[in-house]
Parts: structure tokens; sequence; C-alpha cells
């Protein structure tokens, strides 16, 4: 679905004449593919290129060097960001700096519109959407009574009402509080089951993506692993350098096998609780 | 009184949300010349209580009507002097004050002007009020459609309009943060003296202007990757139709206009 070869991307581009500038790429030399259906985890410290990188598979911004393919458009070629556009939703950090309506409805009903969606269709796919992500609040609600996870749930009403094909989440829940962000989360499975799409997660929060099929990490605009969370969560010395911090059941399980007592590998939160009470 | 309840639309299922956005423009402008065109005090008088009536059948709250005149204050007291001043009369002389002299007429003429301001904000208000930006925006696309033949670029100019609107709000909050923020850290404009208050406040804009390009810039991202690529291929969100409330509105301000030239 997603085919990203040799991609290096500039926010600036550097003066050729002043090589010694200093210019960093956002990207450099990145190479990727995410077949269709596959949950993919972007995992970094802020500025490692995460968030660059799914604003050149959305076609906002272009590669430097390299390509992005997006179901086999270029996402260079303009007349291919329509389709390319409407495959890659984004869900960004800030609800607030994303929401185009008043109510409910209007905002939903942005994007709908924005793709030439049948007029007569329209309130039927806005009820839909909000059914989908579970938002307790009818079209007409103001979007400015909602609260922060209820807008979250919202942005991602908006853009599953496009049906992309594709879906990034870029730290989507890093304004929500605790519980605010559990639920957001939970949603998203729970649509994942519904409704099939691509899920590219960015976040600072591996808790978030332990159910991820492959974690990607990012350090100064390279990718520097990737792999099954099994493999990599084993590798601590790397998440490290990548900023990343593990769950605290894993730091537990970490602790617990120093002590000499035998912990599985594949440890979750379950799994963990029902070793120690046992 | 928070930024958000001064300006925001908010929904309050009033008989004035209802009326169609389109005839709410058309009403706005045939209310608003007869507004500036009547010379009669009684007329001006009455538009504007209509207007204060009208106020009170949208559900909009007395307290942001007081607000709203009250801020207005400095125009009515800038106009009634300058009209004082400038329209007099030898014989109706009121006040004098050394060489200025405060006649009838003048005052009259102040209160008429004065009445104007208050409609023509009152009005607008009742407008922004009572319609949803996007409602708004998609009535003012709909009416200036004839424009797009001569290639002006009505789309793009009515959504800026929409998202001014829509994050007018927002910025007040945002000024309401970065006030505190700075009276926290000993900011100068609550302090005595205009020229401490005024130095106080510049250090605000700048942030506030930065602040409002950044979040410009992450609303038209947010919106371009929603789809959004201008007019084209757009589907309008509703289907508009009149009601016979709002036939009954359009006439009512016609007749309005027109009485105002019979009169």
């Amino acid at each position: 679905m997603i085919d990203i070869r040799n991609a290096t991307f500039y926010y600036n581009e550097p003066d050729e004449e002043d090589e010694d500038a200093g210019h960093k790429p956002a990207l450099s030399h990145v190479s990727l593919n995410i077949p269709f259906g596959e949950f993919v985890a972007f995992l970094g410290r802020n500025g490692s290129g995460k968030s660059s990188l799914s604003r050149l598979l959305n076609g906002i911004e272009l590669p430097t060097e390299g390509t992005v393919l997006v179901e086999g458009h270029n996402t260079s070629e303009r007349s291919s960001l329509p389709a390319i556009r409407r495959a890659v939703q984004i869900v960004f950090q800030n609800p607030e700096n994303q929401q185009v309506g008043i109510t409910v409805g209007e905002d939903i009903a942005f994007g709908l519109s924005n793709i030439g969606w049948p007029q007569e269709e329209i309130a039927s796919r806005i009820a839909w959407a909000i059914q989908l992500v579970g938002l307790e609040a009818d079209e007409e609600r103001p979007v400015s009574n909602l609260s922060g996870g209820e807008k979250q749930k919202l942005a991602l009403a908006s853009v599953l009402a496009l049906a992309p094909r594709c879906l990034i989440l870029d730290e989507a829940t890093s304004m929500l509080d605790p519980v605010a962000r559990r639920q957001f989360v939970e949603t998203l499975h729970e649509v994942r089951k519904q409704v099939p799409f691509t899920l590219i997660y960015i976040t600072h929060h591996l808790e978030e993506v332990t159910g991820a099929d492959r974690w990607v990490l990012f350090r100064s605009g390279e990718i520097i692993a990737e792999g099954t969370p099994a493999k990599l969560e084993q590798d601590t010395v790397l998440l490290e350098n990548c900023g990343l911090e593990l769950p605290y059941y894993h730091r537990l399980a970490g602790l617990l096998r120093q002590q000499g007592i035998s912990v599985p590998a594949d440890m979750n939160e379950q799994k963990l609780r029902d070793l120690l009470c046992t | 009184m928070s930024g958000k309840s001064f300006l925001l639309y908010q929904k309050r299922n009033s008989w004035l949300e209802r009326w169609d956005p389109r005839m709410k423009i058309l009403a706005v402008l045939l209310f608003g010349a007869a507004l500036l065109l009547t010379h009669s005090p009684e007329l001006k008088t009455a538009q504007l209580l209509i207007l204060i009536a009208l106020w009170g059948v949208a559900k909009l709250s007395w307290r942001v009507l007081v607000f709203t005149l009250l801020s207005l204050s400095l125009f009515f007291a800038s106009t009634m002097i300058y009209q004082a001043l400038l329209v007099t009369s030898a014989g109706d002389v009121m006040i004098t004050w050394g060489p200025l002299h405060f006649s009838r007429p003048g005052a009259i003429k102040g209160i008429m002007m004065c009445e104007q301001i208050a409609g023509i904000v009152l009005l607008l208000s009742l407008l922004v009020r009572t319609t949803s930006p996007i409602l708004l925006a998609e009535g003012l696309e709909i009416l200036l459609k004839p424009l797009k033949k001569w290639r002006l670029p009505v789309h793009e100019a009515v959504m800026m309009f929409s998202i001014a609107l829509r994050f007018l709000p927002i910025l007040m909050e945002e000024f309401d943060k970065i006030r505190k923020a700075q009276l926290a850290r000993g900011g100068g404009f609550h302090r005595k003296g205009i020229t401490s208050r005024f130095s106080g406040v510049l250090p605000m804009l700048m942030p506030l202007f930065v602040m409002s390009i950044l979040r410009a810039k992450d609303l038209a991202v947010a919106m371009e990757s929603r789809c959004y690529q201008g007019d084209e291929g757009r589907t309008p969100i509703r289907i508009y139709r009149f009601r016979l409330s709002d036939y009954a509105v359009f006439t009512f301000s016609l007749a309005n206009l027109l009485f105002i030239f019979v009169w």
C-alpha cells in the first residue's frame, strides 16, 4: 500500500553554494514498505523524523529526493494528490487546530463535502461515523462543548467518515489525560475490528503500541531499527537511545528476572499480574 | 465574561436560528439600509427597539447585549460631542461652554447617529450569533455565486471569513492566557497610568501574532489533509429551501425599507 523509496526531506532546502550552513535533513534516505492492514508504530524522540514522514505520506510535504508511493500514486505528482489524500488521513496532536466546523456534524461533513460525497448521504454518513467512534454527542452538539477526549474522537470520526485506506495518528493522544488516552486507544482498536485500514501510530508511549505488528524506530531522520515489538522490546539500550521507555510491567519483569525469578519473555500487564498473584 | 460566550455562536434552538441563512443575510442588508437611510429619530428608535426585541426572541444573553453596547460607549461619546459641536443652531443652544455651543438639533443628530451605530452593531451581532459560521459561509457563497463568473475568489473569501469567525473566541482565550502568564511574571498592563498599561500590552501582541500564524498553519494543513482544495468538486453540506417564515422575514425587511422612503 505504501512504498517509500530512499526518501530524503528538508524543511528548508540547503543552499548549494553554502553547504556548510548546517542544514540537516528531517529525513535521510528512508525506505519503508507498509502493506495494507498492517499496524505500524513510528517511535523515536521529538524531531527524529516520525511526523515528517507521516506528512510525506499524505502529500502535505514532498520528498526532496526519492519517491513516496501510496497505492501506486506518486505523491510528487500533483494530479495524484486528491486520490492520495483520500487514501491517507491524519489525526493530529491538537484537536482544536484540526476542527473546522462549529458543531460535530459540520466538522464531519467538511471532509465529506470536500470529496464530493453525495449530498443525500452526508447525514447518514455523519451518524455512522459518530456511532463508529462511540462519540456520545449528537451532530448538533457544539464542538466547544466537547471534552479533550471527545474532541479527539471527533477528529477520528471526521477522518474515518472519508473511508481512508490508511490512518495516521500523529501523537493523537499526547494532549489527553490518561483515562481519555486509554479510552481513545480502546475505541481505535474497536473501530479497526469493524473497518479494516492500515494504521500508522506515532507516539512516545510504548504501552499504546504493544499490539502493533511492527515498530519502526527513528533517530536523527533515519530509520535505525524495525521489527516486531517482541523482538525490539528486548533491546532496552536501543529503546533508550531513541528516548523511549518500556511500559512499567516490562521494567518490573526485568527487575524480577534480575532477582532470579523466572518471567516469560512475552510479558504483558495481565500475564505479569497473574504471575505475581499465583 | 469569557471570550467564548462573548463571541461564539451557540446553539439555542431559537426561531431566528431556523431562518434560512441566505434570507437572514438579505434581511440584514435591507434592515441595515433602512437604518442608515431613515432621518426620523422616532423611526430610528423604533428600529433599534425591534432589534432589541429580536435579541430576546433569539434567546441571546441580555448581559452580552449590555456588554456590547457598553463597549461602544467611546464611539457614542465622541459621536455626541462631534455632532453637538458640528450642528449649531443659534436659537437652540442648550449649553454654552467657552467658545463651544451645544445645540438641541446637534444633540438629536448625535443621538440618531448613536442609535445608528448601535443598530448596525446589533444587526450584525444578531446575524453572527444566530447563524453557524458554516451556514453563514454557505449562505454568503450562494448569494455571491454570480461573482464567480468574473473569476472572483468568492469561495476562498467566504471560507476565510467563516474560519476567522470560528477562531476569534479561541484567539481571545489565547490572549487571556498570555495576559495571565505575563501578569504572573510582572507584566505592566495592570499598573496605573495609560502609558505603562499600553507598554504592558505591547509584549502580548507578538506572542499572540506568532500563535495565530502557527494555528492558522496547523489548520491549513489539517484542512488540506482532509482533501480541501477550494470549491472544486465540493458538495454543499445542506440543501437550502425557503420556507414561509423566510418569505415573511424578507417581506417584513423589504416593507420596512419601503416605509422609510414613504415616511
